[in-house]
């Protein structure tokens, strides 16, 4: 049995609260979140870390890290917080395609 | 011009070798080529599937936050935090591995997340329907939240492996066998060389026998 755990501005820890997620770590900075984020990186209970985009922006280098150490668990998946979704420069998804693929495709 | 493979005796016995090597890594190189076609299909299908997923969440996220706001609004942002303090939060996942053409990616099981108003644990009375609705919209929002990681996931993995096999097939094709073809050819050459060297060493030879008889 493993865990849900989320990383998010008091809005989004309230909301996931209130659907019944049990790890959640309230961060209203990067430098909290980052705690949090290696904290739950080391937990082997962990199956899903939720973080807001907002926050998973401060700290690429911090999850890069984790991407490239782990096997499957901790999958890090970023959501939009209240505010919705933030414009990026290179959008994620596109990026691994082009890195797959080696061309662009729509 | 490819470089001739290093420390190789120009005999007819490397030759042997050479072209069974050669063989082989064109074997390989036609098989990796088509694992790596097959993983391409597979990872362009499952890029669509995260687009999907990542739109879902996106919308029911968006509806529960006006949900949330809603229910601020009449409670106070106080209560409702402490309310979410107290629904019972007992939500576990099962995290299992899949096979995709050698690739393993997450396959994640989830009980049930969405609850009924019973089990969300807080009053009715002292509460408002905008919580019990914002309450509704987060769970149903961490369902196709859990889909897009594992989706999501599954296409990080699978582009990874694509890439490593992207580079075996080149290595394959554009050094190993032209370094292997180009050392075949180097070995027939140098092999046609010796032979005339002493066809005309024969010659030569000859020569200065009949010369010697003669004399």
């Amino acid at each position: 049995m493993m865990h849900i755990s989320i990383i998010g501005d008091p809005d989004t820890a309230t909301g996931f609260k209130l659907a019944g997620v049990e790890n959640v770590y309230e961060a209203t900075d990067a430098a909290s979140a980052r705690d949090a984020m290696k904290e739950l990186s080391n937990d082997e209970n962990t199956a899903v870390i939720i973080i807001t985009e907002r926050l998973a922006e401060e700290l690429r280098d911090t999850i890069g890290e984790i991407e490239s150490k782990k096997d499957i668990a901790p999958i890090i998946v970023e959501i939009p917080d209240r505010e919705g979704k933030i414009v990026r420069e290179i959008d994620p998804l596109r990026e691994l395609i082009k890195r797959a693929i080696g061309v662009e495709i729509e | 011009m490819a470089v001739v493979v290093e420390g190789v005796h120009p005999t007819r016995m490397e030759l042997l070798k050479l072209s069974r090597r050669t063989k082989l890594a064109e074997k390989g190189h036609e098989l990796l080529r088509e694992k790596r076609d097959a993983l391409i299909t597979e990872f362009l299908d499952v890029v669509e599937d995260v687009r999907g997923a990542r739109k879902n969440v996106e919308a029911k996220l968006e509806s529960a936050f006006r949900e949330l706001t809603i229910a601020q609004a009449i409670l106070g942002v106080n209560e409702v935090r402490q309310i979410s303090w107290i629904t019972p939060q007992e939500i576990f996942v099962d995290l299992d591995t899949r096979n995709i053409m050698g690739v393993k990616v997450p396959l994640i099981e989830t009980g049930d997340i969405t609850r009924s108003i019973m089990q969300r644990g807080y009053g009715f009375v002292d509460t408002s329907s905008a919580l019990d609705r914002a309450a509704k919209n987060f769970e149903e929002a961490l369902v196709s939240i859990v889909k897009l990681a594992e989706t999501e996931e599954t296409a990080k993995k699978l582009a990874a492996e694509i890439e490593k096999t992207k580079r075996k097939v080149n290595a394959l094709e554009y050094i190993i066998v032209p370094r292997l073809v180009a050392t075949t050819k180097y070995i027939t050459m140098r092999l046609e060389e010796m032979e005339r060297e002493s066809f005309c060493r024969l010659k030569k030879i000859k020569a200065v026998l009949q010369r010697r008889e003669i004399e």
